[in-house]
């Protein structure tokens, strides 16, 4: 009981933060998401000292462990597009699929070959 | 005489929408990991499935499910803030890995946003969808600021983002299982370029080190394309 009293108080604290990044987006008028700005600060914060990582780090742990929830009912949001379900749908997919397979692919090539100089002594950094 | 009101359908819905997903996603996440993580048993593929079938058949609107299921995605907002934790916890990874992350990622992106321009475009895509089709490699909330920048839809673009999440994160784990990658450098950067938060949700599960490379490179991805995306609105002008 006191376990889960914890991590509630921990996931207030970081919603807190993130209606703070929020807030200094809309302020600064940044073209980046507030959640981003405050995982940011959240960061600084840790790193400064400003606030412990005991503070946070078991609602943390809990919100990234079940982290897939979350998406689950913006995914379930496909079902208003009835008509991406039709043939501009699977082109699009197609269009998605191939350049998932395209990014993946040059990524791994460019990782690996990096690598393999590395290991034959070239640094390129 | 059943004696309803307003107040009591709405709540009637919230109450379903959340707990019909909350015990369909730990049901299916039992299952997942007895299964010995089958892909299809994933929770974000099998629950959506089941939910948007039970949702399309028995004729009930997306915006009734998410009366309740709303709560569940505003906890997206301290979950992406709690990713500093991680990036905090191994600061010394994210010191040593930064620049190689920032090249490979940099020139990954550049591919990916002019390949799948350049194919939308090719296979005879309307200009707008091709423009709602280009930033969809990153988070939402970018991917929307991207899509704007270049006039595409954002409510398009907000759904290749979620189908971009959830094919990326199947098709990187099948690449993974297929090449038997093992570098966990590799493995966290590839469910983050390609998956953004869904691949990194993903990479936790790999553990910690891999979860914090994925996370710092969905983040580097969503940055690079807040940048091309002007760059390529410009070039696109040009030709």
């Amino acid at each position: 009981m006191k376990r889960i009293a914890l991590i509630v108080t921990q996931i207030i604290g970081l919603a807190i933060i993130a209606g703070i990044g929020n807030m200094i987006t809309e302020l600064l008028h940044l073209p980046l998401p507030g959640t981003l700005v405050g995982m940011i600060l959240l960061f600084v914060l840790l790193l400064t000292g400003v606030v412990k990582l005991e503070w946070f780090e078991q609602g943390a742990a809990v919100l990234i462990g079940e982290l897939l929830l979350f998406f689950i009912p913006s995914a379930i949001g496909i079902i208003q597009y009835s008509q991406l379900f039709g043939s501009t749908g699977a082109m699009l997919l197609g269009v998605i699929v191939t350049s998932i397979i395209t990014l993946l692919a040059s990524v791994t090539v460019i990782t690996l070959s990096i690598m393999k100089l590395r290991r034959k002594g070239y640094r390129l950094w | 005489m059943v004696n309803y009101n307003i107040f009591q359908l709405i709540s009637i819905h919230i109450i379903e929408s959340l707990v019909g997903t909350l015990v369909l996603y730990y049901a299916f996440k039992k299952l997942y990991e007895r299964s010995g993580k089958k892909l299809y048993l994933t929770p974000l593929l099998a629950v959506p499935v089941v939910i948007g079938l039970f949702l399309v058949t028995m004729h009930i609107p997306y915006s009734t499910y998410q009366e309740g299921s709303q709560y569940i995605s505003l906890m997206l907002q301290p979950a992406t803030v709690a990713f500093a934790v991680p990036l905090y916890k191994f600061r010394g990874v994210v010191k040593e890995y930064a620049v190689p992350l920032i090249v490979v990622i940099g020139m990954g992106c550049w591919v990916a946003f002019l390949g799948s321009m350049g194919l939308a475009e090719a296979i005879g895509l309307s200009p707008e969808l091709v423009h709602s089709i280009a930033p969809r490699s990153v988070t939402t909330p970018l991917a929307l600021a991207a899509s704007d920048t270049l006039g595409g839809d954002p409510t398009i673009t907000a759904i290749l983002v979620i189908a971009t999440g959830l094919l990326g994160m199947i098709m990187t784990t099948m690449l993974i299982k297929r090449r038997h990658i093992h570098n966990r450098l590799l493995k966290g950067m590839l469910y983050g370029i390609s998956a953004h938060g869904t691949g990194t949700a993903k990479a936790y599960e790999d553990g910690p080190k891999t979860g914090a490379i994925a996370s710092l490179s969905m983040i580097f991805m969503g940055i690079m394309t807040t940048i091309i995306a002007p760059i390529v609105s410009a070039l696109a002008g040009v030709l």
